[in-house]
């Protein structure tokens, strides 16, 4: 059987790839911090959970050793946090957490899986970045910050492992309707035109059996990501209206 | 006659810093600059006890000894904060420590947002303008130092996000190959590197650009194509690098 490491898989975008890969018959290892969600999730998929703060090295040291033994077909990195406001109006401290959720964790994790020769051949390796890679995201900088560093992360690895045959797969998501876009947004009114995390993790799934190396998914997000990168300031001023100035 | 301007400058004790340094002093401009080495160790006319902050970027309490400085020198406004300390790994991403990710991140990324975030009041005392040095590598990928390349990405995100929120006035600068120190400490082969234009001349068009107003400045118009290259035609470019 094919094996799925998902990070952030007792919720949202990662709960329903979890469930999405364990249809296709994958063994699925979950990691996150959510007792009560990762206990939910392995009665519903009779998966494994391991519980980690991706913040802390030690944790991350601890998942290391419970994951050797089974050569990893599918890693996603998909566990993620934010913190909005305006920049100077956020805590060090927030910032800090971000940076160590959204890329060190991915970076360290990534390196030590090779090292330990934990990936198999032609095995993907897929990181959650967000549609602001290329929207931009006032009143998000420092997120905005890791989600295109991972992206950039991402691009230099498919070429380093490429090789291996080793595909490397990049995920652009827009809204989505998961807690982490009710707790992070400035007014949930708007929640329903969210796409379904388990819509989503069906592109997801769709796009990394076709090898695709950038994923956007959605019409809609496809012309934003379009518009974002051919022309910044219109999709700057349109984020700056929509989020920074409601929050 | 103009008043005196304070300009502080990080990882001024080499490269492109300390060149940074050498104009700003010449300007007659007022310097603090950030390194962590010892003033003994410097061993020059240029850092004294009044200029030279000691402050190990990598570490959490980096800000603090920024601040106690500022404090202890009685400066409480800032007209120019460039943001230039940087460090990188070149070699296998397979074979990089948990230390050297920490350490880019850390100094690369971290340093920077702290020190944007304790120097905001400073800098808005004097309207000042806060300049965080990228690389064009942000635009490329790059298999032999992936970790460096995404701290430039995530560097240059968090400036272009910092314009649009505007409370501060912040501009990003991204030289290309320079000769330093830098790739030797890095681990990476010097040879080339004796090519690349001098530290001088690469710091004498980044100070035009910080007294020009364009955001984001690319240092020489091969580096400008190649990373408008890098970012617009990303498949052609992965291509090319895949096959050398
Ligand atoms: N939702 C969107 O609109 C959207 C858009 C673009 C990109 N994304 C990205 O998609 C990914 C998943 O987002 P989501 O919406 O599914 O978020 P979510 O609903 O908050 O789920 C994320 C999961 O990760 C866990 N987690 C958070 N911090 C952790 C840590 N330090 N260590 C281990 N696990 C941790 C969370 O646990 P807790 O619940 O206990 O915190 C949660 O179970 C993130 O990377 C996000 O940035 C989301
Ligand atoms: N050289 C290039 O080809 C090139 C190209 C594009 C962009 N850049 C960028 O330009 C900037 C300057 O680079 P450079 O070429 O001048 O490199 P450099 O000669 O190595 O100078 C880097 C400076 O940063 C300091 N530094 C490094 N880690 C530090 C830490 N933990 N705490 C405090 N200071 C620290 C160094 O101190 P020590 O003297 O103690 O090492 C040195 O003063 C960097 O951000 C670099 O990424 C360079």
């Amino acid at each position: 059987m094919k094996h799925a490491v998902i990070t952030g898989a007792a919720a949202g975008i990662g709960k329903a790839l979890a469930h999405r890969f364990a249809q296709a018959g994958y063994t699925i290892t979950g990691v996150d911090i959510d007792t009560a969600g990762a206990a939910r999730v392995q009665r519903e998929l009779d998966a494994r959970v391991l519980i980690a703060d991706l913040r802390s090295e030690e944790d991350i040291a601890r998942i290391l050793t419970k994951l050797q033994g089974k050569a990893i077909d599918v890693l996603i990195h998909n566990a993620g946090i934010n913190a909005v406001g305006r920049f100077s109006d956020i805590d060090i401290e927030n910032h800090e957490h971000v940076i160590a959720v959204n890329l060190y964790a991915p970076m360290l994790l990534t390196a030590a899986l090779l090292k330990a020769d934990l990936i198999a051949k032609d095995a993907s390796i897929v990181f959650i970045s967000s549609l602001s890679h290329y929207t931009s995201y006032p009143g998000a900088a420092t997120y905005a910050a890791t989600k295109s560093g991972l992206a950039s992360y991402a691009r230099s690895l498919s070429i380093a492992l490429a090789p291996q045959n080793i595909q490397v797969t990049t995920v652009f998501p827009g809204p989505t309707r998961t807690a982490h876009a009710r707790r992070y947004s400035p007014h949930n009114t708007r929640e329903k035109k969210r796409m379904p995390p388990e819509k989503l993790a069906h592109h997801i799934f769709r796009g990394i059996k076709k090898k695709k190396h950038l994923i956007v998914p959605g019409a809609t997000n496809r012309m934003l990501a379009l518009l974002g990168k051919w022309c910044p300031p219109l999709m700057e001023y349109a984020m700056r209206k929509m989020i920074l100035e409601k929050l | 006659m103009q008043s005196k301007k304070t300009v502080l400058i990080t990882g001024a004790t080499d490269g492109i810093g300390r060149a940074l340094a050498k104009i700003y002093r010449a300007r007659g401009e007022r310097l603090v600059m950030v390194g962590r080495r010892t003033l003994s160790a410097l061993n020059d006319p240029l850092y004294t006890k009044d200029t030279y902050c000691r402050a190990d970027l990598s570490q959490n309490d980096c800000t603090n000894r920024v601040c106690e400085f500022l404090n202890a020198q009685k400066i409480d406004a800032i007209d120019l904060a460039i943001q230039n300390a940087g460090t990188g790994y070149f070699g296998s991403i397979a074979e990089q420590s948990a230390e050297s990710i920490r350490d880019i991140l850390a100094v690369n990324l971290m340093a920077p947002l702290r020190l944007t975030h304790a120097l905001i009041p400073y800098l808005r005392k004097t309207n000042g303008k806060l300049v965080l040095i990228g690389s064009i590598t942000h635009a490329f990928p790059c298999p032999d130092y992936a970790v460096y390349a995404a701290s430039k990405e995530a560097l240059n995100t968090l400036g272009r996000n910092l314009k649009i929120e505007g409370d501060i006035n912040v501009q990003i600068i991204h030289p290309g190959a320079t000769r330093t120190g830098l790739h030797r400490k890095i681990g990476m082969d010097s040879e080339k590197t004796k090519e690349f234009p001098s530290a001088e001349k690469v710091a004498q068009k980044i100070t035009q650009a910080i007294d020009g107003r364009r955001f984001i400045a690319t240092i020489g118009w091969r580096n400008a194509w190649a990373r408008f290259l890098g970012r617009y035609c990303e498949g052609i470019v992965n291509a090319m690098v895949r096959t050398t």
